[in-house]
């Protein structure tokens, strides 16, 4: 006769499935961390080749967060808040990105912003070019990492009870102050944890942007070069330098966005 | 104060019907309703929440229908509070104060304090919304309402949600609101009760549109189609008033059938919070109605003469109207009816409890302004 047990044998399979999982996430990147040769490790710190990329890498993606932030939150608001003619087709675009290969997104953005298309001419009349260019590599951070921002965004507006904005209009707030001052408050969780993904991801993008700047060079281009030409050994170091630097402000971040309160 | 002419308001799957109504300055005005009436939608537009397709709102004499909400002069009540949770009470309170610029933050402060006072909430000014109980809640949004002096105040079902003792003392608040501030209010509700102890006039809605609305005596006593009276009139509900005997307070109810040794009957019921000589209605629920072939010795003070009218089984119960000087229904089980051999023009005994009796003394109508 079965006894009712704390843990069935579902959740001891369950578990140990889990484990597996978890260890297959975390022992390769830990493992990268540990072994690297020391002596070139500490020279490769002191490269200003290195050091530069890295700040390049982190610098680029948080003009993409910004950008991403100023054109992202209203579209995940509209997404949101209102019923419109092809809202399905708009939340399915905004998957794309993570879908489509990101060398092949490189390509497409090539197309548009490259010199043989009006809207490249434009911005390059302008002086923005997007060709090896700090522009350049914005651009494509961007492309490859607004869904997690918009999605995270839009899930955050969603949790709000429209009858707040709607209390707030009546007690004499015109429909700019209730966002700022209900709206973003109550999201702000959401919209946190969504920028900290779009950056992170923004950080580890190597497809796209190097199809469209492969200088300079941000720290994944840096490490595809450096094992092309030198091999593991030289490639090592700076992997370890941008993981840990990865890690660390990852989990601050998210730290900080844990203390915020939920509504 | 407000006048509603010929507005609707079309929506994916609901309609609002052409809605004429008319509220005076210091009325208290329940529309009610069961779920899915219409009700809140009705709100919302006159917020100015929702453009409405045609027709017109006014807010004494002055045109609003094209004003958004910050320029609609209206406190707005949802059921569920709708309070600022990132706010505490006195942030809350002082939102509309200071999106409406309405004094010097020292005026501010004062208002506040008197608000806080008038409502019995001044304690509770540092927390937040989800340290507070229902009452409290609603209380600091009814002060959050009342803050920015609105011409009018809307209240979506503001009782629903609150346990039956914050209930009857929000409705005593709401009372104090209407009466002390004279405030106009439009509170809606599904529950017949809360129009009863609360409102002077009372509109019925039904789909999307009114289907009566008058002083609370004309909608309970003469329901103008079976929906009206089905919703309102599921129990027995009586023109009443206050009377002493003995010293001691009882409810009168004029016959208006039957043997006249004496013109009325006389109720005896709990708690009346009113004096002698006060009108209202009696409700006696059907179901607080005891039913016997002889005269019963109980608890039950109220014992009356009664003849059989008609019974209606359904299922496990009847309903059996009575003739006790007034037409009366009883609801019992359609066992006991069967072992009483109750059948129509039998004469029985009917009892109820002073505690299952309800009078309720509708406010003064206020004089019209």
């Amino acid at each position: 006769m079965a006894t009712i047990q704390k843990y069935s044998g579902l959740a001891f399979v369950f578990a140990v499935l889990s484990v597996v999982l978890l260890i297959f996430i975390t022992l390769p990147l830990f493992k990268v961390l540990f072994s690297a040769d020391k002596q070139i490790l500490l020279t490769t710190l002191q490269e200003q080749e290195v050091m530069a990329s890295i700040g390049l890498t982190l610098r680029a993606s948080l003009y993409a967060t910004i950008t991403g932030l100023v054109f992202g939150l209203p579209l995940a608001y509209f997404l949101a808040r209102y019923d419109f003619v092809g809202k399905e087709f708009a939340e399915a675009l905004i998957d794309l990105p993570v879908i489509v290969p990101h060398t092949a997104a490189g390509i497409a953005l090539l197309s548009v912003f490259g010199r043989k298309f009006f809207l490249g001419r434009i911005f390059n009349s302008w002086g923005i070019g997007f060709m090896g260019s700090t522009a350049g590599i914005v651009l494509a951070m961007s492309f490859v990492s607004l869904p997690f921002l918009v999605n995270a965004a839009k899930e955050g507006f969603r949790s709000i009870d429209p009858r707040l904005e709607r209390v707030a209009r009546t007690l004499g707030a015109t429909p700019t102050r209730v966002f700022w001052d209900v709206t973003i408050p109550l999201s702000s969780r959401h919209i946190i944890s969504g920028a900290i993904m779009m950056w992170a991801r923004g950080i580890s993008e190597f497809g796209a942007v190097v199809i469209l700047a492969y200088h300079p060079m941000i720290a994944p281009v840096l490490i595809y070069e450096r094992f092309n030409s030198f091999g593991l050994k030289y490639a090592q170091p700076v992997a370890v330098i941008l993981l840990a630097i990865c890690l660390i402000i990852f989990f601050t971040l998210r730290v900080i966005s844990r203390r915020q309160k939920m509504y | 104060m407000l006048d509603i002419c010929g507005l609707n308001l079309r929506l994916d799957d609901f309609n609002l019907r052409d809605i004429n109504l008319k509220v005076r300055a210091g009325e208290y005005y329940i529309i009610l309703g069961p779920t899915g009436s219409g009700k809140t939608v009705l709100l919302e537009a006159l917020a100015g929440l929702r453009p409405i397709d045609s027709g017109q709102i006014l807010f004494s004499g002055q045109d609003v229908t094209g004003l958004p909400p910050e320029e609609r002069n209206i406190g707005m009540v949802y059921q569920d509070y709708a309070l600022f949770p990132h706010l505490t009470v006195k942030e809350n309170i002082a939102y509309g104060l200071k999106k409406r610029k309405m004094g010097e933050s020292q005026w501010i402060e004062a208002q506040i304090g008197r608000l806080g006072e008038f409502l019995n909430i001044d304690h509770l000014m540092k927390r937040y919304p989800i340290n507070l109980s229902g009452g409290e809640k609603q209380r600091v949004a009814l002060a959050r309402a009342l803050a920015i002096k609105p011409q009018l105040l809307l209240l979506d079902e503001p009782l629903s949600a609150l346990d039956r003792q914050s209930k009857r003392r929000i409705q005593g608040e709401l009372r104090r609101i209407h009466k002390e501030l004279e405030q106009t209010i439009l509170h809606i509700t599904h529950d017949m009760e809360e129009a009863l102890s609360l409102g002077d006039k009372v509109a019925v809605m039904e789909g999307g549109k009114i289907v009566q609305a008058g002083t609370l005596t004309e909608v309970f006593q003469k329901p103008v189609n079976p929906f009206v009276a089905g919703f309102v009139g599921h129990d027995n509900i009586f023109n009443a008033r206050v009377g002493k005997r003995n010293g001691e307070k009882v409810v009168l109810v004029d016959k208006i059938s039957g043997v006249a040794a004496a013109p009325e009957l006389e109720f005896s019921v709990s708690a009346i919070d009113v004096p002698a000589g006060s009108n209202g209605f009696l409700l006696i629920p059907a179901e607080g109605i005891i039913l016997s072939t002889s005269p019963i010795q109980s608890s039950a003070r109220n014992l009356f003469f009664a003849t059989v009218i008609s019974l209606e089984k359904v299922g496990i119960i009847t309903h059996v109207t009575l003739d006790m000087g007034i037409p009366i229904v009883a609801t019992i089980t359609s066992n006991s009816a069967q072992d009483m051999k109750i059948q129509s023009g039998c004469c029985l005994y009917a009892a109820c409890k002073a505690t299952s009796l309800h009078f309720f003394s509708p406010p003064p109508t206020p004089r019209s302004l």
